[in-house]
């Protein structure tokens, strides 16, 4: 069955150039004759997209693209000039989180407002109350207004609303990156937990290894049009590929000397950057890795490494920048290849087996290892974790 | 989860939005409502102050009287008056949350007249009421005022949902609207008697559905004799159809709408 079936879709909008918003120039044009038309413009070109229930299928491509327009179609904001859109089931957007509160009502008031607009019923909404102000972390705040909130709150509000109850299609449109690092990381469970066989999923991010490691394919939008569909590290590889070899033009790279140790860890081998585990340890609550990575240039932002843990590979355990305390990461930051190592500690997992994997990036450029593990972990008078 | 039938959740929309509308006004509180009424109460109190001697000896010289008119005329044309303004803007006020989630648009002006409504039903209507009873002596010209306050809704709803439009096309409207509203207003006979106006521009008073509507009101609340129903027949027409242009014009122009409201 097909959650969502967009067939032939163009969408044409008016542009904003000829428009002023101005009733007085409008009628001294019109009394000069100088009345401009209408201009518009194509921002979706013959799109089809057929989602199966139960698919994710993350979306990529450039800034204005028409990725956000693709996601407002679905949800019915914009109607397309030509094409059908059938969308079976229910959807939460969570477009921008927080953009729906009225910063003048209290928190209580907003969450059944913002929930009803979200199409969700007064009772349901004020049933759940409790729970979405213990997500967000605001039940002794619920009596004042949303502007006394920091907007990492509001922000935290709007994605415990948003996600309090499961819908059917489940849309993500870059929302990981509000709040702290902690609710951060409580966002992914909860997505996590939303993560299951029957949910539909779109993301639309420019996060290319969560697209990797949470979506099965991926399309590729440019100018309005679907240039490229199929398995996501395929496409996200070959958009990353164009991307670079655009870059390449404008900065020289200096020549790099790339070299593949064989090793007989595991590597992490994924795009523009080859690393392998040296060593990965489990004891009691704590794991512990160490290995080296090679980019192929030292151009792009910041290092980061982190073990993915669990089967749907959302529960992200950064060890590194984030955690200087227990981990030293990636060492030099300017150095083609580099060494990480770093204690993680596991989060809170129900009983049962896990995979690992480890993942290093530097701006665009990323690894993914392969499985390690399995781990096993039993909650037996703290006994926990070990490498089975 | 998410089956609710279409205009059951319309009309949750439409009340969730009427309720922050109210809400936003006067910080939850109830009595905030009653802040509706000093409007009315003061203007009444200066026209009375002012025209009060000179135009008494057209409510049989009796200046209470002249009070009790100028306030129903007030009524009407405040709620008017209030809800258009309001209106004017919503739309685009509220691109932001239009552009992010699938609302029906014409749940936004609906819900500044809801809002208005529930101020007029529990403010200014049971003044009416009162004002009455007090000068009919008769309960079923309280009945009565039912119709002249739905035709009353009526065209404000058809001119709520014009204007809302014309906002999103005009932002600079709100000038020019001001202009509008003086123009209702003084060819309306709120402060001055109808009979004081010259025969040969009646004609054209005529086109402005404000002013039927205070005769109607003031027919129903003064005159003890049977309301005239001609007039009564004439406001509830021209309420419809002014709403069936609203609702026209707004059906066809909602779909450019998404195009020039930003989020």
């Amino acid at each position: 069955m097909n959650a969502i079936e967009l067939r032939g879709v163009s969408l044409w909008r008016r542009t904003q150039e000829e428009f002023h918003y101005d009733f007085k120039r409008w009628f001294f044009d019109l009394l000069k004759n100088r009345t401009r038309g209408i201009t518009r413009r194509r921002v979706l070109c013959d799109v089809d997209l057929i989602v199966e229930r139960g698919a994710k299928i993350g979306i990529i491509g450039p800034n204005g693209s028409g990725k956000s327009t693709i996601l407002k179609v679905i949800c019915g904001i914009l109607h397309p000039t030509q094409g059908t859109v059938s969308v079976e089931g229910s959807i939460s957007p969570l477009i921008e989180l927080g953009a729906g509160f009225d910063s003048d009502l209290s928190v209580a008031d907003n969450i059944v407002y913002y929930g009803i607009l979200l199409g969700y019923d007064r009772d349901t909404m004020i049933k759940r109350m409790p729970s979405i102000l213990e997500f967000a972390e605001l039940s002794d705040r619920q009596h004042e207004p949303v502007k006394s909130l920091s907007s990492g709150m509001a922000a935290r509000l709007g994605f415990a609303v948003a996600t309090e109850l499961r819908p059917d299609i489940l849309i993500l449109d870059e929302v990981l990156s509000v709040g702290d690092e902690s609710f951060k990381q409580k966002c992914r469970s909860r997505i996590a937990g939303l993560w299951d066989e029957s949910i539909t999923v779109i993301v639309v991010s420019h996060d290319m290894p969560y697209i990797v490691e949470n979506c099965a394919t991926a399309i590729r939008l440019e100018d309005g049009r679907i240039v490229d569909r199929g398995p996501a590290g395929r496409v996200v590889n070959a958009y990353l590929d164009e991307v670079h070899a655009e870059g390449r033009d404008q900065v020289p790279l200096t020549a790099y000397n790339r070299f593949i140790e064989v090793s007989p860890a595991v590597l992490v081998d994924y795009r523009h950057c080859t690393a392998f585990v040296d060593d990965l340890t489990v004891t009691g609550e704590c794991v512990d890795v160490r290995g080296w990575a090679v980019f192929e240039s030292e151009f792009g932002i910041g290092n980061d490494a982190y073990l993915l843990v669990g089967d749907r590979h959302l529960t992200r355990i950064p060890f590194g920048k984030s955690r200087p305390d227990v981990a030293r990461v990636l060492n030099d930051e300017r150095l083609r290849n580099t060494g990480f190592a770093g204690q993680v500690e596991l989060p809170a997992l129900p009983d049962g087996s896990y995979s690992l994997r480890v993942v290093v990036r530097r701006g665009d450029a990323f690894g993914i290892s392969d499985e390690l593990g399995p781990i096993a972990v039993r909650r037996q008078d703290g006994a926990f974790a070990s490498l089975a | 989860m998410r089956d609710i039938a279409p205009l059951a959740r319309y009309l949750e929309i439409v009340r969730v939005l009427a309720a922050r509308n109210l809400k936003g006004r006067y910080r939850g509180s109830i009595l905030g409502v009653y802040w509706s009424l000093c409007n009315p109460l003061i203007m009444t109190g200066i026209y009375s102050a002012i025209f009060g001697t000179a135009f008494s000896r057209y409510y049989n010289d009796n200046i209470w009287n002249y009070v009790l008119a100028c306030f129903a005329a007030l009524a009407v044309i405040n709620f008017f008056a209030t809800t258009t303004s309001q209106a004017l803007s919503v739309i685009v006020a509220n691109g932001g949350l239009l552009n992010k989630l699938r609302l029906p648009l014409s749940a936004f002006p609906v819900s500044v007249v809801v809002a208005n409504l529930f101020q007029y039903l529990v403010g200014v209507f049971p003044l009416l009421a009162i004002i009455t009873i007090y000068s009919t002596h008769d309960l079923t010209h309280v009945l009565w005022l039912v119709v002249p306050s739905v035709a009353l809704i009526l065209v404000t709803s058809g001119f709520a949902l014009i204007v809302s439009t014309l906002f999103v096309y005009f932002r600079d409207l709100s000038y020019l609207y001001e202009l509008v509203l003086f123009v209702l207003w003084i060819t309306s006979p709120v402060f001055y008697p109808a009979d004081l106006v010259p025969e040969r521009l009646r004609a054209f008073v005529g086109f402005n559905p404000l002013a039927n509507l205070i005769a109607s009101v003031r027919g129903i609340a003064f005159d003890t004799t049977r309301p005239h129903l001609h007039l009564l027949g004439v406001s509830l027409l021209s309420g419809m159809v002014v709403l069936g242009v609203g609702v026209l014009v707004f059906w066809r122009q909602q779909r450019t709408f998404m195009d020039l409201i930003l989020g």
